[in-house]
């Protein structure tokens, strides 16, 4: 019996945990992927070490397909996976983490493809590949360059397992829908309405003005926030700003000139956020450096 | 025994677009930091797999050779006092070199004479200097893009997690970032994964094969050809194996093994481009043909042995059915609305930022179109067809299949033109105009695409230098040399009549406003942009360089008619007469230059020779004139050998820089008119007699 999905969830949880990873849980704003989580964000930026994992279901309007496409999806949910600073056998350590899923190497193609990370609202961007297991993606590897503007350093190493096609290729299923999620419930039982009704409502229904007003309103209180050294509430209405551009960019409200114009005005509360937390962590005197003192005293 | 130098930069898995480049340069650097340490040795080679890059050196030298060097001492007066014996500069300089007396000599420079030293230097061991040298080597590699990783400060194409490096069986120490060379190297990823340790560096690709790695590409592609051969074999079709994908595989794999699959049949009603690149681009896949007809077919190459071959093959068919499901619906989407339906949300899409929406482009191209055609005479029925094809050349561009596969621009619009009943003249065009998309791609050969191919070229370039856009290097984002070389040999191949700097004029006008830089200058430096393009494909033709730049610094008025000149001063270039009339040319071009005046009073002339000479010119003249017209450059060259007498006699007889100012004028001006004469033709002076 092929694995379902919670139980490869708790498979990869399981091992990261042992590994000595956080086991994390989804951050409870809206975003497009797990790299948006303050926990992998903002804990990429500065000196301080951190490992962790966790679910994060990831929102992406302009991807939706009303629950008819076998494929794709406007919510997908990653699994990812942050060790900082990236460990000298980081592949090895997620080529095991496929063995405890029931995958075993040798009996596949397995293949790191380069694949180069952007994300322009973010100020960041990172090198790595997207892994192919028999020509399938089924996850992406990325060395965090820059976060917010700022060059990351030490690096951090992102493993981001997309858990669709990862159950999908596990289970054999050549439709999303029929993935198994627990023994008797699938994917569909759970998720095909709320494709629906979210394609329906960010290609169709989404009140493009109420959006566009929301997305001031969240901006200038973003900044204002910012200015009070918060950095926490901040980021959250960054986020979303994010998902309101991505919900105003799928009801195709936004100009290609206009597009440029929002993502840089994003990109902006991204890089003040993370100037405002590396200051915040400097004043706190990097805290987390203690835990690689930790983890030297115990080679 | 020959000594043999192996270095293995093991990584984690570089891009495979990256190691052509890598090793070439890992070749020349070690070669030059080989020999500028004095170490011989008979051949380098280079091997890399996505995982390593590798140095192979044979037959070492085992120490530097030695260095006799000579160092310049005191001048000789100073070096011995009147009694002959040494002073203190001299002893000073011995000693400073660890020289004794019996090793000076005395030798004279500049009129001096000095004391020299002769030193020699023994070579070191090439071990030692290997150490030193090949960390420099593999921190001098660059990479289109490279990264930093964990808490390191260099910057590598992906990170380098371990270093082997042999001298036969000795280890050569050192270390980069805390990382220690070793003898220890690792097998496949996946078929072997575990540490090796070589025994020395003679042993290293054998030991490395026991664990299926293959080090050596041209193997790794020999291998994967001759799989594919035999499954042509088995299959009865053909295999289109596409260099490009081959050289990228090549590097995908360390230990290459070939397998097919097989697709739905009802995907081949997808047009073939359709299936074929995402195949190509998204899976690495080869496409499969019996005769001309594509099968429900594809070839894979595995980075593995033949185990578990049928789950990895069925692994790949789920993935490429899901991607033709994707394609079939985005086909199926496309075909829902007519192309000239999207012309209008052309308005939507930024062409380039600043340069307005590809439909202000579309208007832009129409108009240079109508140009063009009429200078080409293009007949008024055909006009209407000519303004469909423009109309519709882009309209792809908002198609699903075209976001999804931007080669596939063109080729779906002609598809997609044919199925809404468009006209075949106007989808071909609106194929055909992207041509040539690469350097060896075909030219567009149907007259719509030609015109429309010149003017979108055009606009692409001339707008691009609008905003202030200049080529450095070989960055070139919007692809504007291949987009200029193109517009140039479409006029070359198809003998057109353009004038390409009207053109250039109609062009900038076009713009206007956008324009942001000087309006002269924008024009000048096109007509630069345009001739190095030029000279470049002449010089790729074979033509003589000095005869190239006899021609070119002309007005672009017309290409033909420079080309027209190039040839038929190719034909006569070595002939012993055309050799002589270029050295007449030059004797008169070398004063004729630095005078402006032209104006020749027959009243002041004081002999025969200038006469002679002077109606010569005028008779020759007419002939040119008469020749230019007909395009007749040989015959400008026949004509212009009559001067070749005239022009001697006249430098042997007769001194041109008389004290009279008069006469010297005047015989300035006479050899201005052979000047202008001849430069109707080309500039003598740059052709090498």
């Amino acid at each position: 019996m092929a694995l379902n999905l919670q139980d490869l969830i708790l498979s990869l949880q399981r091992y990261w945990g042992k590994f000595g990873c956080i086991i994390g849980n989804p951050y409870d704003v809206e975003k497009g992927a797990g790299t948006m989580s303050p926990l992998t964000f903002l804990k990429a930026l500065g000196p301080e070490p951190w490992q962790i994992a966790y679910v994060e279901p990831s929102r992406r309007p302009n991807d939706g397909r009303y629950g008819d496409n076998p494929n794709r999806l406007f919510q997908h949910h990653q699994f990812q996976v942050i060790l900082k600073p990236s460990p000298d056998n980081v592949q090895e350590l997620y080529l095991d983490s496929l063995k405890s899923i029931g995958i075993v190497a040798k009996n596949h193609d397995i293949r790191f493809v380069e694949d180069n990370w952007e994300s322009p609202t973010l100020g960041a961007s990172g090198l790595g590949w997207e892994v192919w297991l028999d020509g399938m993606e089924v996850t992406q590897f990325t060395y965090f360059q820059q976060m917010g503007g700022v060059e990351c350093k030490p690096v951090t190493a992102e493993i981001t397992y997309g858990l669709e096609r990862l159950a999908m290729f596990i289970q054999e299923k050549d439709n999303i829908y029929d993935v198994m999620w627990s023994q008797n419930i699938s994917y569909g039982d759970i998720f095909h309405e709320a494709e629906y009704e979210h394609s329906k409502y960010n290609f169709e229904l989404a009140d493009t003005k109420m959006l566009f007003e929301s997305f001031n309103l969240f901006e200038k209180e973003a900044n204002a926030i910012i200015g009070k050294n918060l950095v926490l509430p901040a980021y959250d209405y960054v986020l979303k700003c994010s998902h309101i551009f991505n919900i105003l960019d799928a009801r195709g409200a936004i100009s290609v000139t206009e597009r440029a114009r929002f993502i840089g005005r994003i990109r902006d509360l991204a890089k003040l956020t993370a100037a405002a937390y590396l200051l915040q962590r400097e004043k706190m005197k990097f805290p987390l450096m203690r835990t690689k003192k930790l983890k030297a005293s115990t080679k | 025994m020959t000594n043999k130098l192996l270095l293995e930069i093991g990584t984690e898995e570089i891009p495979a677009k990256f190691m052509e480049g890598a090793l070439l340069q890992l070749k020349n650097k070690a070669e030059e930091k080989l020999l500028e340490n004095r170490i011989n040795f008979a051949k380098i080679e280079c091997f890399g797999t996505p995982r390593r890059i590798v140095l192979a050196v044979s037959d070492i030298s085992s120490r530097q050779s030695d260095l006799e060097e000579k160092s310049r001492g005191p001048i000789k007066k100073a070096a011995y006092d009147e009694k002959n014996e040494p002073t203190k500069a001299l002893l000073g300089f011995l000693k400073n070199n660890g020289c004794r007396m019996e090793d000076l000599s005395v030798e004279t420079v500049g009129g001096n004479e000095y004391v020299f030293v002769k030193k020699f230097k023994k070579g070191d061991e090439a071990k030692g200097v290997l150490e030193k040298i090949l960390p420099e080597i593999i921190l001098s590699l660059t990479f289109p893009k490279s990264m930093r990783w964990g808490d390191s400060e260099i910057k590598f194409a992906r990170p380098v997690r371990w270093l082997l490096a042999l001298l036969n069986n000795k280890i050569i120490n050192f270390s980069i970032e805390g990382l220690k060379a070793s003898n220890l190297t690792r097998g496949h990823r996946t078929l072997a994964d575990r540490n090796v340790v070589v025994k020395s560096a003679e042993k290293y690709f054998d030991a490395l094969r026991k664990e299926k790695v293959i080090v050596d590409q041209k193997e790794r592609k020999d291998v994967i050809l001759k799989q594919i051969e035999k499954l042509e074999k088995t299959l009865k079709a053909r295999i289109v194996v596409e260099s490009d994908l081959l050289e990228e595989i090549i590097y995908l794999v360390e230990y290459p093994t070939v397998f097919s699959g097989s697709f739905d049949k009802e995907f081949l009603s997808l047009p073939k481009y359709a299936i074929i690149t995402p195949m190509r681009d998204h899976q690495r896949y080869f496409p499969v043909f019996r005769g001309e007809e594509l099968l429900p077919c594809f070839i894979g190459v595995r980075n593995g042995d033949a185990g578990s071959l049928k789950t990895v093959q069925k692994g790949n068919e789920r993935v490429l059915r899901a991607r033709l499901k994707d394609v079939q619906f985005f086909y199926n989407e496309d075909l829902k609305k007519k192309l000239e339906e999207r012309v209008d949300e052309l308005k939507g899409i930024v062409y380039q930022a600043k340069l307005g929406t590809v439909f202000d482009k579309v208007q832009r191209i129409l108009s240079l179109s109508h140009l063009i055609g009429k200078e080409l005479g293009f007949s008024k029925e055909r006009i209407p067809k000519l303004d469909r094809a423009v109309y519709l050349c882009k309209a792809d561009l908002v198609t699903g299949m075209v976001n999804e596969f931007g080669e596939l621009q063109g080729i779906m619009g002609k598809e997609y033109a044919l199925k809404n009943g468009e006209d075949s003249d106007v989808a071909e065009a609106i194929r055909s105009h992207y041509l040539p998309r690469y350097a060896e791609d075909g030219l567009p050969a149907d007259d719509l695409g030609i015109i429309i191919s010149i003017a979108d070229k055009l606009d692409s370039v001339v707008g691009s230098f609008a905003l202030g856009t200049r080529l450095k290097g070989s960055h070139d984002p919007f692809g504007l040399r291949r987009q200029a070389i193109g517009v140039i040999n479409i006029i070359l191949k198809n003998s057109l009549k353009i004038d390409l700097d009207a053109l250039f004029e109609a062009a900038i006008n076009l713009f206007d406003d956008k324009i942001i830089v000087n309006k002269g200058s924008l024009k000048t430096d096109l007509d630069l942009f345009f001739k190095q393009r030029l000279r470049v494909i002449f010089d790729e033709s074979g033509f003589r360089y000095d005869l190239i730049n006899s021609v070119i610094d002309y007005k672009l008025s017309d290409l033909l008619v420079l080309k027209g000149k190039l040839t038929a001063l190719t034909l006569v270039a070595e002939t012993e007469e055309f050799k002589s009339l270029s050295v007449a040319l030059s004797r008169a071009y070398s004063l004729s230059q630095k005078v402006a005046n032209d104006k020749v009073e027959m009243a002041l002339f004081e002999n025969s020779w200038e006469k002679d000479l002077y109606n010569s010119a005028e008779k020759v003249k007419g002939e040119v004139s008469k020749k230019l017209k007909e395009a007749d450059y040989a015959g400008i060259i026949e004509a212009l050998r009559e001067l070749i007498v005239p022009i001697n006699n006249f430098f042997d007889n007769v001194l041109v820089m008389s004290d009279k100012t008069e006469t010297r004028n005047n015989r300035l001006a006479l050899l201005k008119n052979i000047e202008q004469l001849s430069r109707q033709l080309c500039d003598f002076e740059k052709i090498v007699a």
